[in-house]
């Protein structure tokens, strides 16, 4: 490399840096109009056994919906030992070209005595097995699922409660879904 | 020259570095768009819905778990005393017993004692002048899945006579499957006392394996011009066989519902076996359905589990599911069982986990036979549940 040339990389170097570091100092104001389009690309809906009967006489699996689908709460009556609720809430996602990476994140944890148990069950639509989420702790998970367009992700929860322990009256768990188009950064 | 293209290639890739920097670090960072979609699940747990009672039977132990949502169950196969009757003494209720009613012998009632007996069923009505009557307590029993040496039908019961009247106490076996009677008889009444009445039956009459109605029946004449009120009294109805391989075979385990329409299963998780077990396991329910049978055949399990079976609360004095097990072992062999019983209803299921040990303590010289204990005698009475059965043979008797 000639005398020449070193001065030019180094000429290159300097207008680089001095780009990233003076720009930073510059502020020119350029009139932006944002318009925001609300979309809603994914919603829950209940699934097949939302309203069934549930675990004691008169119980039923209870299902409600945000007024867009935007969030879900469900009302379970589990029992000691293992109590499985199949197809309770689905994922839809309505958007007919776009897909999308599914994380969840627990932020209420359910919280039972001794070895008892919690968890969120995720399978596709064609009955694959995708993922469980410990529900008795927080955190969130990697991008565990792709959500493909006009897909849906099945939901369901499994308790265990030691016999022994004592039954909780009531006990809520809180946790959010989150999605995303890419699948480079965890969620923040 | 080559020095040129080198120079103007570092150069390029220099000049290119700022725009690669935006285009890894920062563009991404713009397509990075999350949705927060909140979901409540709020858990109502409940007292157990289905729960396990012990069926206190002589052969059986069990320990159940502190919510009785599980249970451990250990069977001692006998050749002797094998009583093949469920609850034979009726000192809790009739659970296990119906009862098929004559013309005019329609009621029939378990009541807390009589004539300082525990735990009676009574069975009575009114005839009409010169007119004879029948009617009968009936449960279905499974005959041992070995050879027999002998079987025998015993039942203790209480006649208070009427004027001009006659009674017979019938014991029988009714065949299902043929619809006719396997073994029938009748033996005169005696007045006033409780008494025995024993049926000794031809073991080749009946096939090992098979299930037959046990009837416990009473025939009534009422030779007078007026119609007269009727009781008969059973403090006890069994059926005991003697076999020549340790056997046993009738209830378990007894499992309970206080309401809502579940459907039942059992499944084989684990086993493992020393010796020769033979053995089929089932549900009944308290309708009289049946599931399909588990069948272990020479320590080897061949179908591990049951057909589903509906169950339901049942009538007070009842239990909504029978655990049934017909077993016959070789001397000193013992078996392990880690089962689940599986119970759905709606959308949800639920899953209970039982173990189950089947043995031969004769070989190890343990007690063969328990004492029974006397429980707690609720005072109410219960009606029996009516079985509508053709007893037109027996009434022609």
């Amino acid at each position: 490399m000639d005398k020449r040339m070193k001065i030019k990389i180094s000429l290159i170097i300097v207008a680089t840096l001095a780009l990233l570091l003076v720009n930073a100092a510059v502020f020119a104001y350029y009139p932006v109009a944002v318009t925001v389009t609300g979309v809603q690309p994914v919603v829950f809906i209940a699934g097949d056994n939302a309203g069934e009967p549930d675990l004691g006489d008169g119980n039923t699996i209870v299902v409600t919906l945000g007024a867009n689908g935007a969030s879900a709460s469900i009302t379970v009556h589990p029992t000691y030992q293992t109590t499985y609720y199949k197809d309770v809430l689905r994922l839809q996602n309505q958007d007919s070209e776009k897909s999308y990476y599914v994380a969840i994140r627990v932020n209420d944890p359910a919280e039972l005595e001794g070895a008892s148990t919690a968890t969120l069950r995720i399978y596709d639509s064609t009955g694959k097995f995708i993922d469980a989420v410990d529900l008795t702790t927080t955190g969130t998970t990697d991008w565990i699922a792709v959500l493909n367009a006009e897909d849906y992700l099945r939901f369901d929860l499994k308790f265990y409660i030691e016999e022994g322990t004592s039954l909780p009256s009531s006990e809520t768990i809180g946790f959010e879904v989150i999605y995303s188009s890419q699948n480079v950064e965890s969620a923040p | 020259m080559a020095s040129k293209i080198r120079d103007k290639t570092i150069t390029v890739v220099f000049s290119l570095a700022p725009l690669i920097f935006l285009l890894l670090f920062i563009i991404p960072t713009y397509a990075s768009v999350y949705v927060y979609t909140p979901i409540l699940a709020s858990l109502n747990p409940i007292a157990p819905p289905v729960w396990f009672s012990d069926p206190g039977e002589d052969q059986v132990t069990v320990v159940l778990g502190a919510n009785r949502t599980s249970a451990s169950v250990t069977i001692k196969a006998l050749t002797t005393n094998l009583e093949l009757t469920f609850n034979s003494d009726f000192y809790m209720g009739p659970d296990g017993w119906y009862f098929v009613p004559g013309t005019y012998l329609t009621n029939a009632y378990w009541l807390p004692s009589y004539q300082e007996a525990s735990g009676v069923v009574e069975i009575y009505g009114t005839i009409p002048g010169f007119r004879a009557d029948a009617a009968a307590l009936l449960q279905n029993v499974t005959i041992p899945s070995t050879s027999l040496t002998s079987l025998t039908e015993k039942i203790i019961y209480y006649y208070p006579p009427r004027l001009f009247s006659g009674c017979l106490i019938l014991g029988g076996l009714y065949d299902w499957e043929t619809g006719s009677w396997a073994f029938r008889d009748a033996i005169s009444c005696n007045e006033n006392v409780w008494s025995e009445a024993i049926f000794n039956i031809d073991p080749s009459a009946v096939e090992p394996g098979k299930t037959y109605g046990l009837i416990a029946g009473v025939m009534l004449y009422n030779n007078f011009i007026l119609p007269q009120t009727y009781y008969v009294y059973y403090d006890k109805v069994e059926l005991v066989a003697q076999t020549l391989n340790p056997a046993y075979s009738g209830n378990w385990l007894l499992c309970y519902s206080n309401g809502g329409n579940y459907r039942g299963k059992l499944i084989i998780k684990d086993s493992s076996f020393s010796g020769k077990i033979n053995a089929t396991i089932w549900l009944v329910s308290f309708e009289g359905s049946e599931s399909s049978h588990i069948v272990i055949t020479n320590s080897q399990i061949v179908i591990d589990e049951t057909s589903e079976i509906l169950f339901t609360r049942p009538p007070s004095g009842y239990s909504s599911l029978y655990l049934k097990i017909d077993t016959s072992v070789e001397p000193g062999s013992s078996g392990f069982l880690s089962l689940k019983f599986k119970f759905e209803t709606g959308g949800v299921e639920a899953e209970y986990p039982l173990t189950l040990f089947i043995h031969d303590p004769e070989k190890s010289k343990e007690e063969t036979v328990n004492v029974k204990f006397h429980r707690k005698i609720p005072v109410c009475k219960v009606r029996l549940e009516n079985l509508l059965l053709g007893l037109g043979e027996v009434v022609e008797n």
